[in-house]
Formats: structure tokens, C-alpha cells, sequence
């Protein structure tokens, strides 16, 4: 989870959004539970069901929950209403991640067939389940599985560090921090956070500071090792596998669950055993300014 | 009637129980094979299925229940055991290659024996269904599953709601 110490950089903006997109989800939703059937098979005979759509809901559970992709739900519940509630109802583990390449492309996870987003081509950055695009107008998330997109507010009001400043109020780090009078085009969103539903915050780099942006740790043989957490939908940066069998700082062996400095392919590091495999779907992609991201579909 | 036996192979012959499918076909099979159904085990233990009694199943009929019986032999042993932890590797892979091919049948028999697993509770047979299923759909899009499992074409109403979720999840009708 992101700490407070990770806002503390030379310049920042925090934006407050509401869930907007759990609250599109819910009023899409309708409650329509399916009864959860109980066989009581040997007082009574009753007609048989003649048809997949009427399994009951604890036998699509079982169907789904051995679907780990998120296309494969999202396209079970397609199938029909049945299956669409049980899809709502039945709790299941998270479904795997999906890949986004910056074309455009999205893997869904363990599926190899490449699935097409145009819409999401040009993102420049991931932010929690959403792509951060940025436009004249402003700057928006989207939800590239839902296509529902949430406008950020604009960046001109952004304070930043100023030193000497006299009067101003200074934080507890002892860095005062003023509007700023840059106009909005020298800013470029370096980096979004998503921290919750509640509080995005981004960094930015100020054009005439140039060379002054947060360092970011790279090398050859540097690596950071992430743990997926479903529950809340991001990375986890790891340095154990616990009961200190294992640190990851310093190794010189370039093993990461998404090696995005060097290869731009994917692998998996198995931290019980240290095997790294390659998994379907083989992709990669250029380097460029716009890495591709992984995106936490909502179980 | 004597005290039920839980175990079988203590004084020879296995206990034997009757089951009676919906069209009145009678079935004998060991009370350790029934008892894979949940269902089945209480009325098992309580003595019942024996002599010339036999558990009528009125929701299975006899083609199901023939499939049902089959599997519910083969796992018999292994369920015995307690999940079969020393069972060998060759044991465990013939298992496996029973198992695959046993589901490796038509979707109505396939929907026949999940509804008939989920009724007698038979836990093991539902999985290997549900997992059959699961592969059956990896992959495909929401009108190539309707064709595998042979749903009837989808009313005006299911139509509706599914041109509505294909609106809203374009990318995964593809």
C-alpha cells in the first residue's frame, strides 16, 4: 500500500475520486438472486431440468471457479441471465490479471488469445484497474473493461516546494509549499498512485526542473519483486517469502514476476522453488516511454 | 438387521445395497461405493438399501445412475483410504486417465450426471464435471458455449439482455 511517504516528493497533486465506477457497478446491478437449490431427492420426485441455463448456483460456482481467466467470466455470464446471476452471486477467488501492452493488446490471463482494446491504445500510464490518458482537455482514467471513464481534475492548481518562502506554512518535514504559478503545459504526469478509491495522487515533473524527477532504481541486475494481491488489487512489493528464507535485495539474478526493465517479456518467479517459467501467453513488446501494465479486474 | 458395517471386508463378502432409478431398474452395488454419496451414506448407515428394500432415487434414471455407479466403484477404494494418501503414482495416474476419459461424453450425459452428482452429493464427481465444463468453455465466445452445451436458441427477452452485456463487454465477444 502506498504510505504517506510516497506523497512526500518535490511536487504534488492529490485528487479525491469517489468510487465512481463501484457505484456505476452497483446501479447496473439488479438484485435477482437465483434460489440455491437443495436436492431432496429421496421424498420427493420432481421433473428434471432440462437445460444448462437452470444448474443450480452451487454447480456454476463449481464451473467458475475453475475459470481463472477474466474473459472466461465475464463470457460465462454472457451465456444467459441463470448464468449472469450466478456470476453475481457466487463468490469466487479473484480472477488472474490481464496484460496491457500500449498498442492496445490485453492479455487475459492464463488465455493466450490476444484480445483487442483500440480504445486503450495511447494510455499513458496504469492507474489501479484503470489507463490514464492524457488529452488537451485534461486528464482521464478509463476502465478498459468497462469503458467507463472518470475525468481527473486539472493539474494548474498543483502547489509546489518553494524555499524561503517566508510567511508560508511549512510541513513537518520542514519543505514549504506554494501554488504554483507554472502554466499547466509545463507539467507532465510522471507517475499515478492509485491509494485507494478515495485518493489517486499523481507525481509530476515540472519542465523547468528538468533532471529533478524522483529516482526510480535501475540497473542490469537490479530487481524488484512484486506479489499479486487480489484483494486489493495491486502489486505488493515483497523482500521475503517469509520466516526469512529468502531476500530479494541485492540479488544479482534478474528474476521478476513482470520484468519490465530489460527482456519486455513476461515470466513467473515461483518464490517456493526459485524456478522462473515462461507462461502463455508468450508475448513482448518495444521498449518505450509507456510500459505495458498489468490490470486487477474486480472479482 | 444387523448392526451397518462402515467398512467393508472384515467378514468376507462386502455389504451389498439396492438402488432403485427413477424406471424402476434395480441396482446392487457395495454400500462402500453408495456411501461416495453423502445422500446415500446416512440412509446407508442407517441400515437402509439392504435385503429386498433398496433406496428408491427418483431423479435419476437408469442410464445416470449405470454412469453414477461406474464412477462411484472406481473411486470407491481410494475414498477408503482417506483420500488415498499412500496410494502409488500409478495408482493415482490410472485414476486420472479414468477420470478424463469418463467425462469425456456427450453434454447431455455430462448435464444428466452433474445434476444426478449434485443431488446424491457426490462430491468428486461433481468437480470432475464442473472441470470438464470449465474446459469446455475456456476460450470460446458466450454463443460458442450456448452451441457446445446445446442451449435452445436464446428467447427475444435473453437476446435482449445479452445484446445489453454485449454493449457494455464488446472486447469479449470477439
Amino acid at each position: 500500500m502506498c504510505s504517506m511517504n510516497c506523497l512526500n516528493v518535490r511536487a504534488r497533486a492529490l485528487f479525491s475520486v469517489r468510487a465512481a465506477f463501484r457505484l456505476l457497478d452497483a446501479a447496473r446491478r439488479q438484485t435477482n438472486p437465483l434460489p440455491l437449490s437443495r436436492s431432496s431427492l429421496m421424498t420427493e420426485a420432481r421433473a428434471p431440468l432440462s437445460s444448462w441455463s437452470d444448474i443450480p448456483l452451487e454447480l456454476a460456482g463449481l464451473v467458475l471457479c475453475r475459470l481463472p481467466a477474466h474473459v472466461d467470466r465475464v463470457r460465462f455470464a454472457a451465456v444467459c441471465p441463470q448464468w449472469r446471476a450466478a456470476a453475481r452471486e457466487v463468490p469466487l477467488p479473484p480472477p488472474l490479471p490481464l496484460l496491457a501492452l500500449p498498442d492496445g493488446t490485453i492479455y487475459s490471463l492464463p488465455c493466450s488469445e490476444p484480445l483487442r482494446f483500440p480504445a486503450c491504445a495511447g494510455y499513458a500510464d496504469a492507474c489501479g484497474n484503470c489507463l490514464a490518458f492524457l488529452e488537451e482537455g485534461g486528464c482521464f482514467l478509463r476502465n478498459p473493461l468497462s469503458n467507463a471513464t472518470v475525468a481527473l481534475p486539472g493539474m494548474f492548481r498543483v502547489q509546489a516546494p518553494r524555499r524561503g518562502a517566508g510567511e508560508q506554512p511549512v510541513d513537518e518535514t520542514g519543505v514549504t509549499w506554494s501554488e504554483m504559478e507554472d502554466s499547466p503545459e509545463k507539467l507532465t504526469m510522471y507517475k499515478l498512485l492509485f491509494c485507494s478509491p478515495w485518493l489517486i495522487a499523481t507525481f509530476i515533473r515540472l519542465m523547468n526542473q528538468a533532471g529533478k524527477r524522483t529516482a526510480v532504481p535501475t540497473g542490469v541486475n537490479e530487481f524488484e519483486v512484486f506479489k499479486a494481491n487480489f484483494e486489493r488489487s495491486q502489486w505488493t512489493k515483497v523482500t521475503t517469502i517469509g520466516d526469512d528464507q529468502s531476500s530479494f535485495e541485492n540479488d544479482d539474478e534478474d528474476y521478476d514476476w513482470f520484468d519490465e526493465e530489460n527482456s519486455y517479456t513476461w515470466h513467473v518467479y515461483d518464490m517456493k522453488n526459485g524456478n522462473v517459467s515462461t507462461y502463455r501467453p508468450i508475448c513482448s513488446w518495444k521498449p518505450g516511454p509507456v510500459p505495458a501494465t498489468w490490470l486487477f479486474p474486480e472479482a | 438387521m444387523a448392526a451397518p458395517e462402515s467398512g467393508d471386508g472384515n467378514n468376507g463378502a462386502a455389504r451389498m445395497v439396492t438402488l432403485i432409478s427413477s424406471d424402476n431398474t434395480r441396482f446392487e452395488v457395495e454400500a462402500a461405493a453408495a456411501s461416495l454419496s453423502q445422500t446415500l451414506q446416512l440412509t446407508i448407515l442407517d441400515g437402509g438399501g439392504g435385503g429386498g428394500d433398496g433406496i428408491p432415487l427418483p431423479n435419476v434414471d437408469s442410464a445416470t445412475l449405470s454412469k453414477v455407479l461406474e464412477y462411484c466403484i472406481k473411486h470407491a477404494p481410494a475414498a477408503a483410504n482417506g483420500g488415498a494418501p499412500n496410494a502409488t503414482a500409478v495408482d493415482r495416474a490410472e485414476l486420472e486417465r479414468f477420470d478424463n476419459e469418463f467425462v469425456n461424453i456427450d453434454q447431455s450425459v455430462l448435464y444428466s450426471l452433474i445434476m444426478a452428482a449434485h443431488n446424491l452429493e457426490i462430491e468428486g464427481l461433481q468437480s470432475l464435471v464442473a472441470k470438464k465444463v470449465a474446459d469446455m468453455i475456456k476460450g470460446k465466445s458466450p454463443m460458442e458455449i450456448r452451441r457446445t452445451l446445446g442451449f435452445p436458441d436464446p428467447t427475444p427477452e435473453e437476446q435482449a439482455e445479452m445484446n445489453a452485456h454485449m454493449l457494455e463487454y464488446g472486447w469479449a465477444y470477439e
